[in-house]
């Protein structure tokens, strides 16, 4: 790799990792595993440099990378029996502010902790959560629905009118 | 509250508290990069009958891994600056001390009326009057694919930098940069 485009590269990675990581981080919940897959997700980037680094928008390649890696990364960890699970505390010493919410997201399916996340966390509109997870704009109102109904539930909260 | 505010208040929130460290997990990625190519060079010396065939190319993949001194041609935007944000903005209105270090890193420093959570990590890369950065990523809106970096072209004068312009989806952001910056 020419050292303008490491240069380049680097300039991406610290402008886009910060965030993409806090998104994965909240999809699935263990600092070492959301660290893997973030990180994965920038070694792709690197492995397509040479197409990816003319991209309008690479960081955005990178993030739906990213956010499919980490539903997969979900969906794994489902399947690994329940004694094995332990993640790793994702906050810093100050612990999680809203630990309660934290604890209703993981008992949704990955895809319905993807989709709220992308909506609420980092809002985006329908239309880019379906591009990112690669199912209908009406799949993803299904996931929000399901998914509002079951946190406030959990929580205890109200639910009014449905996400457009 | 409604299960929308609590979640949009609890996830940034949650967000906010999760910790990073970029230089550390950049190099990760060029360790992981590292041991990926060593893996290839082996496959390939087993592969490939002459291991003298590929020693050219494997010494120059290795040789691109010494470490690069990141330069930065920001030297005119480095210290530190004062952004006063006309009222009509919102939460965005008011003064802003803004602090552009040596190695591209943005420390931002918000008007008392600011209430977002700002996370560190904001940066700024300047290619001769041209400029990209990816400030109040975290403000909401400003996470879109267009939004997340924003870019600008810009000019000083004496003790004052302006800005304009060229793409960026995130408003905040373009109010921040549509205000003269003063040196401070």
């Amino acid at each position: 790799m020419r050292s303008d485009d490491r240069l380049e590269y680097e300039w991406l990675f610290r402008a886009a990792y910060p965030r993409i990581l806090r998104t994965v981080s909240q999809i699935v919940w263990d600092r070492a595993a959301a660290e893997d897959v973030t990180q994965e997700a920038f070694l792709k980037l690197l492995q397509h440099w040479r197409t990816a680094s003319g991209y309008e928008q690479p960081d955005a390649w990178v993030r739906r990378v990213a956010i499919r890696l980490a539903v997969r990364q979900a969906k794994r960890e489902l399947r690994r029996p329940h004694i094995e699970r332990q993640p790793a505390p994702m906050s810093g010493s100050g612990g999680t502010p809203d630990a309660d919410l934290a604890e209703a997201i993981m008992r949704l399916s990955p895809m319905q902790r993807a989709a709220v996340v992308l909506f609420y966390f980092d809002d985006q509109p329908v239309k880019q959560i379906a591009r990112a997870l690669v199912v209908s704009e009406s799949t993803v109102k299904q996931h929000l629905h399901r998914a509002r109904l079951r946190i406030a539930d959990l929580l205890r909260e109200e639910v009014h009118e449905d996400v457009d | 509250m409604s299960i929308d505010e609590r979640l949009r208040d609890g996830l940034r929130l949650n967000g906010a508290a999760i910790p990073d460290d970029t230089e550390s997990a950049l190099d990760t990625i060029w360790r992981r990069r590292r041991r990926r190519l060593r893996l290839r060079v082996v496959a390939a010396s087993v592969a490939v009958v002459g291991a003298a065939a590929i020693a050219p190319w494997a010494v120059d993949e290795f040789r691109d891994q010494s470490p690069v001194i990141a330069t930065s041609s920001s030297s005119q935007l480095v210290g530190t600056w004062a952004v006063d944000v006309p009222a009509g903005s919102g939460e965005i209105s008011g003064r802003w001390i803004v602090r552009v270090r040596p190695n591209g890193g943005l420390v931002l420093d918000p008007p008392a009326g600011f209430r977002e959570q700002l996370t560190p990590g904001s940066t700024l890369q300047v290619t001769g009057s041209s400029l990209r950065t990816n400030a109040l990523v975290d403000y909401p809106g400003c996470q879109l694919p267009g939004a997340a970096i924003g870019r600008y072209s810009w000019e000083r004068t004496g003790s004052t930098v302006v800005f304009r312009v060229v793409s960026d989806g995130c408003e905040a952001r373009q109010r921040l940069f549509a205000a003269p910056w003063e040196a401070a």
